[in-house]
């Protein structure tokens, strides 16, 4: 879904697919400590942070940095530093929790029931320290609900137009 | 300009003027509204439904009439302010209630068993659908 852009000192490349973040990262073209960003996000984050991998990754990026000093710069000003950081460190991603409400009481359509349950899982995951995973439920909120508001009004000009050009619809 | 300025310009524009309708008619007495898809196909009221003639009504000043016809909206739209009101101090620093993650765990379930109860056609559940 998100495509990521990578900087390593001050070099930009990308964007890439979340997959190809990994499989970059498996074979070391991609490192920990290289910064990250994807539309939503606030600011550049380390790679490790973002994606989550392993313990042994995070603590060598530790030892580079000391840990308190690189969780306060690289969550302020992104630059070249990186390190363990807390998640819970970082702003919480939109919910959206009130536009799926709107849109699930508006449509009369199963769809923004589907972004109510994306709202409500993201605050679990970023609790969770899933940064990654409450980034996507995120932008998964924000879809279902736009799409609800669409597919009906999809739905009733397609019934008003046939309604006026050809003649009422029953539904018996 | 920028985009998002225009975007919501006229997501408001349209916003406004269809309030100003809502505000001029009555939904139950004109055939210029259209009526929700869901209901046409299945004859059931899902939790929207009344949401227009409620708006209707709120718009005209009567509070109380416009929830007679769907209800949750007494809940629903002060939480909308509350989850606004939370994102808006969020996003400025604040430390603000956590109203998402204290009604998320209840949101989906509510609006579902809402979904069903105000289809059972017996007291009290009836004073759910419509009125």
């Amino acid at each position: 879904m998100a495509s990521y852009q990578i900087a390593r000192s001050g070099t930009k490349t990308g964007p890439f697919e979340e997959a190809e973040v990994r499989a970059k990262l498996a074979d070391g073209s991609i490192v920990g400590s290289d910064l990250c960003w994807t539309q939503g996000m606030e600011a550049w984050l380390p790679v490790n942070q973002v994606f989550e991998i392993e313990a042994e990754a995070t603590a060598s990026g530790a030892m580079e940095v000391p840990a308190a000093t690189a969780a306060t710069t690289a969550a302020t000003t992104p630059g070249p530093q990186a390190g363990g950081i807390d998640p819970k460190s970082l702003k919480q991603p939109p919910t959206h929790m009130a536009s799926a409400i709107l849109a699930t009481l508006l449509c009369c359509l199963p769809l923004g029931i589907v972004a109510i349950v994306y709202a409500s899982k993201l605050t679990a995951l970023y609790q969770a320290g899933h940064y990654h995973g409450a980034l996507e439920a995120s932008s998964k909120a924000k879809f279902w609900s736009n799409m609800s508001v669409l597919v009906v009004l999809l739905i009733i000009l397609a019934v008003g137009l046939y309604e006026t050009f050809v003649g009422p619809i029953s539904v018996e | 300009m920028n985009k998002a300025t225009v975007k919501w310009g006229l997501v408001g524009l349209l916003g406004l003027v269809g309030l100003f309708l809502l505000y001029s008619t009555n939904p139950t007495e004109s055939q210029r509204f259209p009526k929700c898809p869901f209901y046409r196909l299945t004859d059931l009221h899902c939790p929207g439904c009344g949401t227009t003639r409620a708006t209707h009504q709120f718009l005209n000043g009567n509070i109380l009439r416009g929830l007679a016809y769907n209800p949750i909206l007494s809940i629903a739209l002060p939480l909308m302010g509350l989850l606004i009101w939370e994102q808006l101090g969020r996003a400025r620093g604040w430390r603000v209630w956590p109203v998402t993650r204290t009604v998320s765990p209840w949101v989906l379930w509510v609006v579902l068993a809402y979904w069903v109860a105000r289809n059972l056609p017996f007291m009290p559940f009836s004073l759910l659908a419509p009125r």
